[in-house]
């Protein structure tokens, strides 16, 4: 898997919602990397900006959100020269109009709302390909209807001139995942697609993720909270705790060798993982208001192992396996290999 | 209701918990827009309750030997064609004004409510009548009928135009707030609390007037203030034809219909152009304060 | 669709007939009398005369009979005729109606070309500099009684400018005959002026506060997001996506509207002495024309209700949720 080419960097990402009572931090400080054809889970608790970073990501951060200066977003996919990349925290409004729904799309949480109401489901997908590409209306069409059935849409050539009111949540969401692949994009994001589905439902889409990732060769960018679907889909992990990431590792060395203790808290509180018999865990306190974000690591407050140094300043990645690093300063203590972010990336 | 305490984190953030009257009132004093309205408001009333009366004039004071003059330190805003006091006869008129606005939409949500209130919470054949009667005072051409019925009541003395005229704005407005409130005891109705409130053995009266109404009385304070903001432009329309309040009582209608004499239209602005401007001053006011009510009471805007 | 229309249609017979008699026990408790106006005032017919011209209007009859013989007569098309004009209705509102439907759908043609784009863009930029202005601006336009910005339009604008300050054309002009038809076209453009304006800024101002307030509800919707992902210009987000949805409420508004333009707008055309419906209704009110009231009144009530019937119509057309069935 290491061999595969990186299409995606996030370096120092920063964004900020400046509000009256001063700037929500969001993100603060956010970075990992995306390899291409690896589906890359981020998991977290809600408000920790899994979605921000998403959306930042397509530059749909709106007002009065604001990507700070110096957060790098490098996409390094279909662009002319793959070394540099294009920066999709500077790109001009062109630029990222080209990326959107071509080279990256997204699919959102509420199926239902994030389909236009009064347009066709066809009309949706046409749209997207014939805003990318020079094809004709027709040959469009044929095309959505194939995207529809291979989403697994029976009679897709009638549901096509459907109006998304008249199909259930989990078709819209298959109609959505056609629209977001209806360009062969490198990078599909999907922010908790399952989340306001029925559980059968939810298998069925997590399954048609998987298999047209192995079909159309795109990397999967899932948002979720919820780690059973970690385990079922996820190349890798990354946890994310109020605004950043706090350990990256493959899902079967997270699984079985989590190091931040903010991981392990989730792992415990998760049902099926925890004993049975034993009541679960309950990680104490609550996440910290992005408006008044600790000096030092963010989880300090709610941390069991909390020591001093935790108060005063940001733990640095420590490498504990092959791609496994985690933030915390009880790893750095015991003078595991320490290094920059960037020689991780090396 | 005892007061609860706020609760401030050690991180500096404040936690109150507050009732929806609470908040309304705390997003509607944000509002700096709305809080204006309010103000001028306010003030407005207080002038058209004091003013008349330490000018110490009557009503049926005149002079004709000082008729159409010009502003002056005297008559801060002239005199008319029998030498009244202009100054005088503008806050009088907008005491009328409102007052008729008041009453009109006094009229409107007792109307409204009761109609809709008893057809939401009754259905069936009663709620068939009533929807079918409303529909049919909504067609009702609104001014021309208001017209047409005005000229029916010349029994009606001159001094108490001014109730008939609330009265037929009250009568015929209320359709739209009937409307209104029916759809929303028709979606209460159906939730848990009025089980609850039936399993109590509550009475129907105690049911509607107790436990549903409060409901929808945010719907019916927002409509009633707009409601008197459109009752305020009827009867100045309604007077400004002669066909509403009739002098010598003055009101803004009556006032402004002194333009359609072309000479003091021409001529003698002061007499009729002061009634229009604090008109429109009221009934802006009076919109934005039913605006911003509304954007308070919403509970999709919060903060 | 024509099923549910025509089903429509049959319940108004019931609802008209419940309103012309409403209307008819108001026409007839108003004091004065027909045979007066008929006879035009100050008149000295002899009793004898009197009692032929209230035979010949039917006046002697009970009020249940009259009520039922304007039915008949209305039935068989015939609306009666004018007492002080001493012409038939029908041809009266027939020639009259035009000017009020020139007037309101001029106005309302102009209101929408500003309302729309404005509206779009306050929502856009809502909060921003220009949002504020143009809520200020509509709030007077609501808020205004129409008469008096008539008449402060009157007093600053025509009287220096010297625009006509009432009616539709040059009483000169049209009764000596105009030369060429577009003299005849300049002279009502530029009578046209001021009403016109009045009736625009009232309706710019219902209608722009229209779209904004559901650009505003729509703008933030997933769906205008999920427009944007697919790498959308901004104006085919707004304008596509967003304003497809915010138009179903405006349309149903339109919807209403629509019929209303052939009712008078009784204190604005009294105002600018404009020969519409409007003023012939209050003209007969007060001469106590009593076939002449009765036709606008039940005349504006039936526009009422086809404006709702057309406005539900209106929702299903635009609106594929909806689905209106028989």
């Amino acid at each position: 898997m290491s061999i595969n080419k990186k299409i995606l960097r996030v370096e120092d990402l920063r964004v900020y919602f400046h509000t009256k009572k001063g700037d929500s931090k969001a993100v603060d400080g956010n970075h990992f990397t995306m390899y291409e054809n690896e589906t890359l889970a981020i998991v977290g608790e809600s408000g920790c900006g899994k979605s921000v970073t998403a959306m930042s990501i397509l530059g749909l951060v709106s007002e009065p959100g604001e990507i700070m200066p110096g957060s790098k977003i490098i996409y390094m996919g279909n662009v002319d020269k793959p070394e540099d990349g294009l920066n999709l925290a500077t790109a001009t409004d062109e630029q990222l109009r080209d990326v959107r729904g071509n080279e990256i799309s997204m699919i959102f949480q509420e199926p239902m709302t994030s389909l236009n109401p009064v347009f066709t489901v066809g009309d949706q997908i046409i749209e997207n390909i014939t805003i990318h590409e020079s094809v004709s209306k027709e040959e469009a069409r044929k095309r959505a209807i194939d995207l529809l059935g291979q989403v697994g849409i029976s009679r897709p050539e009638s549901i096509i001139d459907n109006y998304p009111f008249q199909l259930s949540g989990g078709m819209c969401q298959r109609v959505m995942i056609a629209m977001a692949l209806s360009c062969n994009p490198k990078l599909l994001i999907a922010d908790e697609p399952t989340t306001a589905l029925d559980v059968t439902i939810q298998a069925q889409i997590l399954t048609l993720m998987n298999q047209l990732k192995e079909k159309f060769g795109t990397s999967i960018m899932l948002i979720t909270h919820d780690l059973g679907v970690v385990a079922q889909v996820a190349d890798h992990v990354n946890v994310m705790y109020a605004g950043k990431v706090v350990e990256t590792a493959p899902v079967g060395e997270l699984f079985k060798n989590p190091k931040h203790p903010y991981t392990v808290g989730l792992m415990h509180s998760m049902p099926s993982l925890a004993t049975e018999g034993e009541r679960l865990a309950v990680i104490k306190g609550t996440v910290p208001n992005p408006l008044y974000l600790p000096k030092g690591c963010h989880f300090a407050d709610r941390c069991p192992h909390v020591m001093p140094i935790c108060r005063e300043k940001q733990p640095k990645a420590t490498k504990i396996a092959s791609r496994h690093r985690v933030w915390c300063f009880l790893y750095e203590q015991e003078e595991v290999v320490q290094e920059e972010i960037v020689e991780v990336e090396a | 209701m005892a007061k609860k305490d706020a609760v401030v984190l050690d991180t500096g953030e404040k936690i109150e918990s507050i009732g929806p009257w609470a908040i309304a009132w705390r997003k509607f004093k944000a509002n700096r827009v709305a809080m204006a309205g309010l103000v001028i408001f306010i003030l407005i009333i207080l002038s058209v309750i004091i003013v008349p009366m330490v000018m110490g004039i009557s009503v049926s004071d005149y002079d004709t030997s000082i008729a159409n003059q010009a502003p002056s330190a005297a008559h801060l805003l002239g005199t008319d064609n029998q030498g009244r006091d202009c100054l005088y006869r503008l806050f009088l008129g907008g005491r009328i004004s409102i007052i008729v606005g008041l009453l009109a939409a006094l009229l409107t949500v007792v109307l409204g409510c009761l109609v809709g209130g008893i057809s939401g919470y009754y259905g069936g054949m009663t709620d068939n009548l009533l929807m079918r009667f409303s529909e049919i005072v909504y067609a009702l051409p609104f001014t021309p009928m208001i017209i047409a019925v005005a000229a029916t009541m010349v029994w009606v003395p001159q001094s108490q135009k001014m109730y008939t005229v609330a009265l037929l704005i009250g009568l015929l407005s209320w359709p739209g707030l009937a409307r209104l409130v029916r759809g929303q005891i028709l979606t209460l109705r159906e939730q848990e609390f009025m089980q609850a409130c039936t399993a109590l053995g509550l009475s129907d009266f105690s049911k509607i007037f107790k436990h549903l109404l409060p409901n929808v009385i945010s719907l019916v304070i927002v409509n009633a203030t707009l409601q008197m903001a459109s009752a305020v432009l009827t009867e100045a329309g309604l007077s400004f034809l002669g066909m509403g309040v009739m002098p010598p009582t003055p009101s803004w209608g009556n006032l402004m219909n002194l333009a359609r004499d072309a000479r003091i239209f021409q001529y003698y602005p002061w007499q009729w152009m002061p009634a229009g401007l604090m008109c429109l001053l009221t009934v802006v006011s009076i919109n934005l304060v039913g605006e911003g009510l509304r954007d308070a009471f919403d509970p999709k805007e919060l903060q | 669709m024509l099923r549910y229309t025509i089903k429509r249609l049959l319940t108004m017979i019931p609802v008209v007939l419940v309103i012309s008699i409403m209307i008819f026990g108001v026409v007839k408790a108003m004091p004065g009398d027909e045979v007066t106006t008929y006879l035009g005032p100050g008149s000295r017919a002899s009793e004898q005369t009197r009692m032929e011209v209230r035979e010949k209007l039917g006046l002697d009859k009970s009020l249940p009979e009259q009520y039922v013989r304007w039915l008949g007569r209305v039935a068989t098309g015939d609306l009666g005729t004018s007492v002080a004009l001493r012409k038939p209705v029908s041809e009266i509102i027939g020639s009259y109606i035009w000017n009020t439907f020139y007037l309101n759908v001029l106005a309302l043609i102009i209101a929408l070309i500003f309302a729309i784009p404005v509206g779009i863009k306050q929502a856009v930029k809502k909060g921003s500099a220009f949002d504020n202005f143009w809520t200020v601006f509509s709030l007077l336009g609501i808020s205004v009684p129409t008469f008096f910005f008539a008449l402060v339009l009157i007093f600053y604008v025509a009287l220096n400018f010297g625009l006509p300050l009432s009616g539709m054309r040059d009483t000169m002009l049209s009764s000596f005959g105009y030369q060429s038809a577009w003299q005849e076209f300049c002279d009502v453009a530029v009578h046209s002026i001021l009403p016109v304006t009045v009736l625009a800024f009232g309706s710019f101002a219902t209608f722009s506060r229209y779209v904004r307030n559901s650009m505003v509800e729509v703008i933030n919707m997933d769906y205008v997001r999920t427009a944007r992902a697919k790498g959308l210009k901004e104006k085919t987000v707004i304008y596509k996506h967003a304003f497809k949805n915010a138009q179903i409420p405006l349309v149903t508004l339109l919807g209403m509207y629509i019929p209303s333009l052939f009712s008078g707008a009784v204190i604005l055309e009294t105002v600018f002495v404009w020969p519409g419906i409007g003023k012939v209704l209050i003209d007969a009110v007060n001469q106590r024309d009593t076939s002449l009231i009765m036709a606008c009144l039940v005349f504006s009530a039936i526009l009422m209700i086809l404006g709702n019937l057309l406005s539900d119509l209106c929702y299903s057309l635009v609106d594929p949720r909806v689905k209106v069935d028989g």
